[in-house]
């Protein structure tokens, strides 16, 4: 066939081919509603149509040759670069034309649901999940969706059917884990977020939620070891800052209840190491070590594990992730006094102090 | 210039039937989108004047093919019955009008409506005129000189195109709106019979977009449902003129034989 190229006012467009709701010419309604018309008039005709509806003009040029693109993938592109609202506009349209597509219903079901639309969001994951029953990745955006809306109990539900469609998809395990933590059951969500890990190593979020799940129930050292793994996937992540707050909030817990109220005699040691060796340096180099001390420590330390060993650009030797904490706060003590390093030593400091201050016999 | 086979022999037999001979120019100063024009044989004219507008890459035969075959009908009919198409002084009355309370009229001086007039009038009766009795002609010319057909279509894709061109707002903008619409429907009624003979579907929707198919369709209709017969001529443009509410706009002048 034959290109097409034409243009005309908005005003000459015939009202008689688009809804009752949508005849005035400037309103969203009709730019959609003739746009949609459009698009369905060149649907049979293969090719590829370029449509464009503003308040004053309605532009189309059509090119048989053109390959059909498929219209999801610049749309799914725009989500991604956050121009959602676009994205979702763009959705809609294509949405007119292509009502049963469970790709369209699925990503605008997902961008719906993105920006908070949840009721809109429902109905049209649930009419891809009627449409594409065996899809285990909309069940879990139904689920997702269904999540936000605190509809818990039928959420979790998709979601364990997703898993059982297909029991290696991480966003399916992650979202239940989710769930579980949500209502309170942290022990159920360990296998799950361990599940999504396993699948996924690179999911941060799984990680954080991970680690978590494993503070709530009491590991420990289960719970550092996730926290570390979600900072070291992307350390300039807001979600590596979450992880290192989980991390320092575990330590100070499990530092609270090891010292029982009274100072750590080998943190004390440490403190009282860390005073001795900076007396012996310049103020600018102790402030270099602050900067290396808080850098090896962007990935956590585990404080709780004698047998971790790090190493520090200014410093010789190598140091247990209690001894690095307790120099950092040290350090930190000289140049901002008060300073939160996400652990209190603030007595284990004071006795160090004492012992360093004493007159020398 | 070179022209093929077929088309000699399509001037041969305009020779033959009107008894007059044909002369075939190029003309690359045919105003606007003319591609050809003839000027039939006509008292002290003795001889019909075909003109093209030259293109490198397109031969012209469809084109003088095209005209000559409205001269085959023009002189199909009894010379009593031959007659020449123009506009009537109620035409240029009822165009003058329709000019002054148009707003165009009032963004050009004085002196340039009358030309505006004349323009906007011949426009749409030569439209009148040219698309229904050129449709017979092609239909005819595919039917009898097959090897014409892919130029034809070249030709006519070419024309579809330009007809949607015409639906843009700037031109909407400068016509009143009795012409323009008459103008578009004709241009429907065209793009609706050459989107079904040459199954270019897509040809229509401009004109279906604007709200002139309808009318388009009830033009086709008219000359579809008119016998194919050259006698027939006068009717289906009288028909069409009074279905677009222009009827009266053009007149029958009775042909002077060259002498």
């Amino acid at each position: 066939m034959a290109s097409l190229s034409f243009s005309i006012a908005t005003s000459a467009f015939d009202p008689g081919l688009v809804p009752t709701e949508a005849r005035n010419p400037g309103t969203p309604a009709f730019r959609e509603a003739v746009n949609a018309f459009l698009q369905n008039e060149f649907k049979e005709f293969g090719g590829t149509a370029t449509i464009r509806v503003d308040d004053r003009n309605i532009s189309v040029v059509w090119d048989p040759e053109a390959k059909q693109l498929n219209p999801l993938v610049p749309i799914v592109q725009k989500l991604q670069q956050g121009k959602q609202a676009e994205g979702i506009q763009l959705l809609e349209l294509l949405l007119s034309s292509r009502p049963d597509d469970p790709g369209v219903l699925y990503n605008l079901g997902v961008a719906l649901s993105d920006v908070g639309r949840l009721e809109r969001a429902e109905i049209c994951l649930r009419r891809a999940v009627v449409m594409n029953p065996s899809d285990a990745n909309i069940r879990v955006a139904l689920g997702v969706a269904l999540g936000r809306l605190d509809k818990d109990e039928e959420a979790g539900k998709v979601l364990q059917t997703a898993i059982a469609q297909d029991a290696k998809n991480p966003w399916a395990h992650r979202n239940l884990a989710a769930m579980l933590m949500k209502a309170a059951k942290p022990d159920e969500a360990i296998s799950h977020y361990e599940a999504a890990t396993q699948i996924q190593p690179g999911d941060q979020i799984a990680w954080l939620g991970l680690a978590e799940a494993c503070r709530l129930t009491g590991r420990t050292k289960a719970a550092e070891d996730a926290y570390r793994s979600a900072i070291e996937i992307d350390p300039s992540s807001d979600l590596a800052e979450k992880a290192r707050a989980g991390s320092n909030a575990l330590a100070q817990t499990g530092f609270d209840n090891v010292k029982n109220s009274l100072p750590r005699q080998d943190a004390v040691q440490y403190c009282l190491d860390a005073l001795q060796t900076i007396s012996k340096m310049s103020a600018t180099n102790v402030q270099k070590l602050a900067l290396d001390l808080a850098m090896a420590g962007r990935s956590g330390l585990e404080v709780h594990n004698p047998n971790s060993r790090y190493r520090v650009k200014g410093l010789q030797g190598e140091f247990s992730g209690l001894a690095m904490v307790c120099f950092l706060y040290v350090v930190m003590q000289q140049i901002a006094p008060g300073a939160d390093v996400g652990m209190d030593l603030s007595q284990e400091y004071q006795q160090a102090k004492q012992l360093f201050d004493r007159p020398k016999s | 210039m070179s022209l093929s086979e077929t088309t000699r022999s399509v001037l041969r037999l305009v020779e033959e039937r009107s008894g007059i001979p044909v002369h075939v120019e190029p003309d690359p100063n045919l105003p606007g989108t003319i591609l050809a024009k003839v000027v039939m044989a006509r008292e002290n004219l003795l001889l019909h004047r075909v003109f093209y507008r030259p293109n490198s890459t397109t031969p012209p035969d469809y084109l003088i093919c095209q005209q000559a075959g409205f001269i085959l009908r023009f002189f199909a009919v009894p010379a009593d019955r031959r007659f020449d198409f123009a506009a009537s002084d109620a035409g240029t009355k009822a165009v003058e009008e329709l000019v002054k309370v148009h707003p165009v009229a009032k963004m050009l001086p004085p002196q340039a409506l009358p030309q505006l007039t004349t323009m906007l009038r011949d426009g749409l009766l030569s439209h009148l005129r040219s698309i229904p009795l050129g449709m017979r002609v092609d239909r005819w010319l595919a039917a009898e000189f097959p090897d014409l057909i892919p130029l034809q279509k070249q030709s006519i894709l070419r024309q579809l195109e330009d007809s949607a061109v015409t639906l843009a707002p700037q031109h909407r903008q400068t016509a009143p709106k009795l012409i323009f619409d008459a103008t578009e429907s004709i241009s429907a009624a065209f793009a609706a019979y050459w989107a079904r003979r040459l199954n270019q579907p897509q040809a229509v929707l401009p004109f279906k977009s604007a709200g002139y198919l309808h009318s388009g369709e009830i033009l086709l209709d008219i000359w579809e449902n008119t016998p194919d017969d050259a006698a027939n001529d006068r009717l289906i443009v009288d028909q069409w003129a009074e279905k677009l509410g222009i009827a009266g706009w053009q007149q029958w002048v009775p042909y002077s034989t060259p002498r």
